[in-house]
């Protein structure tokens, strides 16, 4: 009984022409993206030699101007300009040498050389135009977590290939789509297949409004359904999107680093600041815990939209609605704000539906709130989950079965 | 009035409506006998130009056809089809709905209270049609194509879910209506309800009229008598060459070519068979029902 | 009795009637409704926590800004030519950003000041033609920004304007929600509004099928009820939230300039006239998107289908862009994003400075007629369409 109900549903939802259409915009998103996009796409390491070979004929020229009237010293106001110029001249010349002959391991080594000498320049700018309430401190975590991920490359023990540096390989793209605001995608996917599961059954009320099992229990074999449905889906999509990827750029390694930010080690303030700290963690490591927070945040969406349907009927309605609660975040978000209506954020639901940024740290350094962990958040969700269920078992006695069907649309 | 020639439809492999054609006239009731699933839909479809035919022409009035929106406009003006009852608002009240159809043929809504009225819906019209019952919602259906009143009527399974108290109501409403000098079409399964109002009754077989039956005019009169298959089969080379035996039930034996003395004769030679009821008279839609559409 | 033309007429209206008493009854229809008139009185009480930033610490901040330009200009400046006449401009504009700051403080003279920041932009805008040499690209004031703060000065000179007001901060409020709706939200918003339309009567087909109406005269009365919904909303909602800001600000000058892009130059306009160059352009949006969407429901049969086609469109130019295609001949598909058109973001964005609102305008007013007269011709062609194989079934 239960089984074939179950069954009758899943064949439902795979044949809901809504779901397919969704189904074949996602598709579409991902190979435009990763036939057309991916390939063209300059990203923040992207290395142009061109206008590298430019710049130190441009160096050569300055350096050859004050060798020639004896500025070469040091000045009270300018520091060593000669002397750091040399340096450039010789770092960036030997980074083209490395890029033109595929020597990415040192290419790496003579990058990273450079971030160090542009950071003294670039911290203060950045003070001066970042709209941020400690830049300085962004700067300097930004310059960390970049150093982190290139020293990743050296420590991987692998061959690194350009389209890792680029971080355009399967697996570093899927981990950078889950790392930002576009794994929302992925919750959204939950919404939309969940939207109708009990709404589009008004339209077929005198089919099933009979069946012989119990409303709530029904609306959990749903449930379940559109769960092991969305999940594989993603999957799908997943595997889909890693499969077009790996052709053209590479499968990427699950041993190359992603950095994280985790909460100051040390016991007491440190002149009044708790600082953060910086380290790495595998993609593996990564996704396998990004594994452990999707199928708790589908599933509480899923239950969510189970309440709502009952409540509105309406399966346009719910969309709405429960997307509104997906970004609910954004709308009072903001970087010095800890507490809403007098509770920690940390213990809101909404601040861990970013489950990319909860993993990497992210989240609880741009609040500076050390409370918000992947731990803490999984803990919070799990917590959510219980009192919707117990919202959604009220609900379900209060809008019977006879209730639900009763205005049939 | 109207005018069908030579109507096809046909998908694929299965033809629905085949080579059909006849005429109708103001003033008249037809009824269109089939089984299920046989065309009556596709027919009323056709007619009101919801599905464009493979082959043949519709004409109202003699010269207006289907070739423009245009005249789809005009001659939709002159008709109105049944809804269904799944297709009625549900956050509607009855009134709205009788509304709608009377602003959209006859311009004007003074009529809508004397029909609800009539079919005595007064105790639930103004409420919204979610709370109406599958005898309430067809009652609707049936006021709202009166509310809006047009020459043409296609009622396609009208007294579906009505009690016999009901389908009295609607039959009579019906024959008002002829009188006013519409041309109605009803396709029904109530078949003796049919014999009542209706002028002429058409079947409809493979995909074309196998017969047409005029009840207004005198017709034959046949002496009807049941026999089980054995009975028959035992006396079926005595009886008259152009009797019929129909659906393995009933026998009649025509007697318009018979004087009086041969009817009695008859019937006291059949009036052996005690058990069974003897009637004498035409043929009715039941009777030619099962005539053309019994099948073992 | 009635003309002929006259019970047309009627009728429409009988049906308008008829439909807007279905668009009151819908649960969705509503909850568009709740949105757009909360929308605004929402996003202004969010947002005016955050206070503005005084024109003074605006200026102290520019003026830093400019300052950390030394640093790297002193590293190159006496050998490429170009570096050292950027750096002789770049000194005459940071002693005048210094005297702007006189000029709002003790000095007091906003004249002076406007004459200063006159002048400041002709500096900068001749450092942009010797290419910027020597400047780091973080730390270079936009073209864009310096001929708006050019159109800005000009404005409040030319109408005698106090340089500082709450009635700044008001506009800032209004281009700054403005922003945040039109584009994909109010795209959106739209396409969930309009997806059934059609797609409805198929439910009530049996009912609705048979009205003696032409097909067009019910798509022109389904598009204008769902315009004056949506509409009507957008601007209740809209006149609600800016009472709101004026009272809070206590300014409600409508005078005040706001920057519009117009023939490959920014104009300051009033707020005035801003607004209504605004709504006048999301209406034309709505009513292109609401014909779009009626094309869609007859194409796809679908309500989903509506929001997810009409989505994909929109990202088109994206991806072409993206994928380095210029693709010019997408880029009206933008138009739809009226505030970005105005601001002259868009322009800049795909790189096509012929991009401001008249001509966007002129192109949505083309759409919409291309699109009205495709939804017509399909209609038409149904008619003279001979059925071959199957017979021919009417959607609607």
């Amino acid at each position: 009984m239960l089984k074939s109900m179950m069954i009758h549903e899943f064949k439902m939802t795979l044949r809901n022409k809504k779901n397919i259409l969704f189904l074949i915009a996602l598709v579409s998103l991902i190979l435009s993206y990763a036939l057309i996009v991916l390939p063209s796409q300059e990203t923040p390491d992207s290395f142009d030699v061109e206008e590298m070979k430019s710049e130190l004929k441009n160096l050569e020229a300055v350096t050859q101007g004050m060798e020639s009237r004896g500025g070469t010293g040091f000045g009270q106001m300018t520091g060593t300009p000669y002397a750091s110029k040399r340096y450039a001249l010789k770092v960036q010349s030997r980074m083209v040498n490395a890029f033109e002959d595929k020597d990415f391991d040192r290419f790496i080594q003579l990058r990273m050389k450079g971030f160090d000498y542009d950071f003294q320049s670039a911290s203060r700018d950045w003070m001066l135009i970042a709209n941020a309430p400690y830049p300085g401190l962004d700067a300097n975590r930004d310059t960390n977590l970049k150093n982190l991920r290139y020293q990743g490359y050296l420590d991987a023990n692998i061959p690194v290939t350009y389209e890792m540096i680029e971080q355009k390989t399967a697996l570093q793209t899927v981990t950078n789509f889950l790392l930002g605001t576009s794994a929302f995608i992925v919750l959204f996917c939950a919404i939309y297949f969940s939207s109708d599961m009990l709404s589009k059954d008004r339209q077929h009320r005198t089919l099933l409004q009979g069946m012989p099992i119990g409303w709530y229990r029904l609306i959990n074999v749903k449930s379940g359904v559109i769960f092991g449905y969305t999940l594989f889906i993603l999957f799908g999509l997943l595997l889909l999107a890693l499969i077009i990827i790996s052709i053209q750029s590479g499968f990427g390694s699950l041993k190359l680093s992603v950095p994280i930010t985790l909460p100051s080690s040390q016991p007491d303030d440190y002149f009044g600041y708790r600082f953060s700290e910086y380290d790495t963690i595998s993609i593996a490591k990564f996704l396998l815990l990004a594994l452990g927070m999707i199928p708790i945040l589908v599933y509480l969406f899923i239950r969510l939209n189970a309440i709502l349907s009952l409540i509105f009927k309406n399966s346009w309605i719910v969309l709405m609605v429960s997307s509104v609660i997906l970004f609910s975040e954004r709308i009072y978000y903001s970087r010095t704000l800890t507490d809403l209506f007098g509770i920690e954020i940390s213990n809101l639901p909404q601040t861990y539906f970013d489950f990319g940024r909860v993993i990497s740290g992210e989240k609880f350094y741009l609040v500076h709130l050390e409370s918000i962990t992947y731990e803490k958040g999984i803990l919070v969700l799990l917590c959510t989950i219980l009192v919707l269920e117990i919202c959604l078992f009220v609900v379900s006695r209060i809008v019977s079965k006879r209730r639900f069907y009763r205005k049939a649309a | 009035m109207l005018k069908l020639e030579n109507i096809s439809v046909k998908y694929k492999d299965k033809v629905v409506l085949d080579n059909l054609s006849f005429e109708a006239n103001s003033g008249e009731i037809i009824g269109l006998v089939a089984p299920n699933g046989t065309g009556k839909t596709t027919l009323f479809n056709v007619i009101s130009n919801f599905l464009k035919p493979n082959k043949g022409r519709v004409t109202f009035n003699e010269n207006l056809q289907y070739k423009t929106e245009r005249k789809e406009i005009s001659i939709h003006k002159q008709l109105a089809t049944f809804p269904d009852q799944g297709d009625l608002f549900e956050e509607l009240t009855g009134v709205d709905h009788m509304k709608l159809y009377a602003n959209m043929w006859k311009g004007s809504t003074k009529h809508v209270k004397d029909i609800y009225e009539q079919l005595q819906m007064e105790s639930y019209v103004k409420k919204k049609v979610k709370t109406y019952s599958l005898g309430m919602r067809q009652r609707l259906c049936f006021a709202m194509i009166a509310a809006a009143d047009t020459p043409i009527m296609l009622m396609d399974e009208v007294m579906n879910g009505l009690d016999i108290a009901n389908v009295s109501l609607i039959s009579k409403h019906l024959m008002k209506m002829k009188q006013d000098g519409k041309l109605i079409f009803v396709a029904s399964h109530l078949l003796a309800n049919l014999d009542l109002y209706a002028d002429r009754v058409l079947y409809l077989k493979a995909g074309d009229i196998v017969h047409q039956q005029s009840l207004n005019e005198s017709t034959e009169e046949y002496i009807k008598l049941e026999l089980t298959l054995e009975q028959y089969e035992k006396m079926k080379y005595t009886l008259p060459d152009d009797h019929l035996y129909i659906a393995e039930r009933l026998c009649c034996i025509p007697i318009a070519n018979m004087d009086m003395e041969t009817q009695k004769e008859w019937v006291e030679r059949l009036s052996d068979y005690k058990e069974k009821e003897l009637t004498i008279g035409p043929l009715g839609t039941p009777e030619y029902y099962e005539k053309y559409f019994h099948e073992k | 009795m009635m003309s002929k033309s006259e019970r047309k007429v009627d009728m429409f209206w009988k049906f308008t009637r008829f439909e807007m008493d279905l668009l009151l009854r819908n649960r969705k229809s509503w909850f568009i409704a709740v949105f757009l008139l909360f929308f605004f009185i929402l996003f202004f009480m969010y947002y005016s926590q955050e206070e503005p930033i005084p024109l003074t610490d605006q200026k102290r901040t520019e003026t830093n800004t400019s300052y950390a330009v030394f640093e790297h200009l002193d590293l190159l400046r006496h050998d490429i030519p170009e570096v050292a006449e950027v750096y002789n401009y770049h000194t005459q504009i940071q002693s005048l950003l210094g005297m702007q700051l006189w000029f709002i403080g003790n000095g007091n003279d906003s004249e002076q000041y406007i004459e200063n920041g006159l002048e400041i932009n002709q500096l900068r805008l001749k450092v942009h033609e010797l290419g910027n040499a020597g400047i780091p690209d973080h730390l270079i004031v936009p073209k864009e920004e310096i001929l708006k703060e050019d159109a800005l000065l000009h404005y409040i000179q030319d109408h005698d304007l106090p340089i500082e007001s709450d009635s700044f901060a008001t506009n800032h409020y209004f281009t700054n929600v403005l922003t945040m709706l039109s584009g994909l939200l109010f795209l959106v918003i739209v396409l969930i509004s309009g997806n059934e339309m059609l797609l409805y009567e198929k439910s009530h087909q049996s009912v609705m099928r048979g009205f003696p109406l032409s097909f067009m005269s019910k798509v022109i009365s389904k598009v204008m009820i769902q315009f004056f919904h949506i509409i009507a909303f957008l601007l209740v909602g809209f006149v609600i939230g800016s009472i709101y800001v004026t009272k809070k600000f206590n300014a409600g000058d409508f005078s005040f300039p706001i920057l519009i892009y117009q023939n490959e130059d920014y104009i300051a306009v009033s707020t005035g006239q801003y607004l209504l160059y605004m709504f006048l352009g999301l209406a034309l949006a709505t009513l292109l998107l609401l014909f779009l969407s009626i094309l869609l429901n007859m194409l796809f049969k679908n309500a989903f289908a509506n929001i997810l086609i009409g989505l994909g469109i929109f990202i088109l130019p994206d991806i072409a862009m993206a994928a380095g295609f210029k693709a010019t001949f997408l880029h009206p598909i933008k138009f739809i994003d009226v505030n970005k058109v105005l601001s002259g973001e868009l322009a800049t964005e795909l790189g096509n400075s012929s991009i401001d609102y008249w001509n966007a305008m002129a192109y949505l007013g083309i759409i919409t007629i291309l699109v009205f007269a495709t939804i017509y011709a399909i209609n038409k062609f149904n008619y003279h369409r001979v059925p071959k194989d199957l017979p021919l079934e009417r959607a609607f």
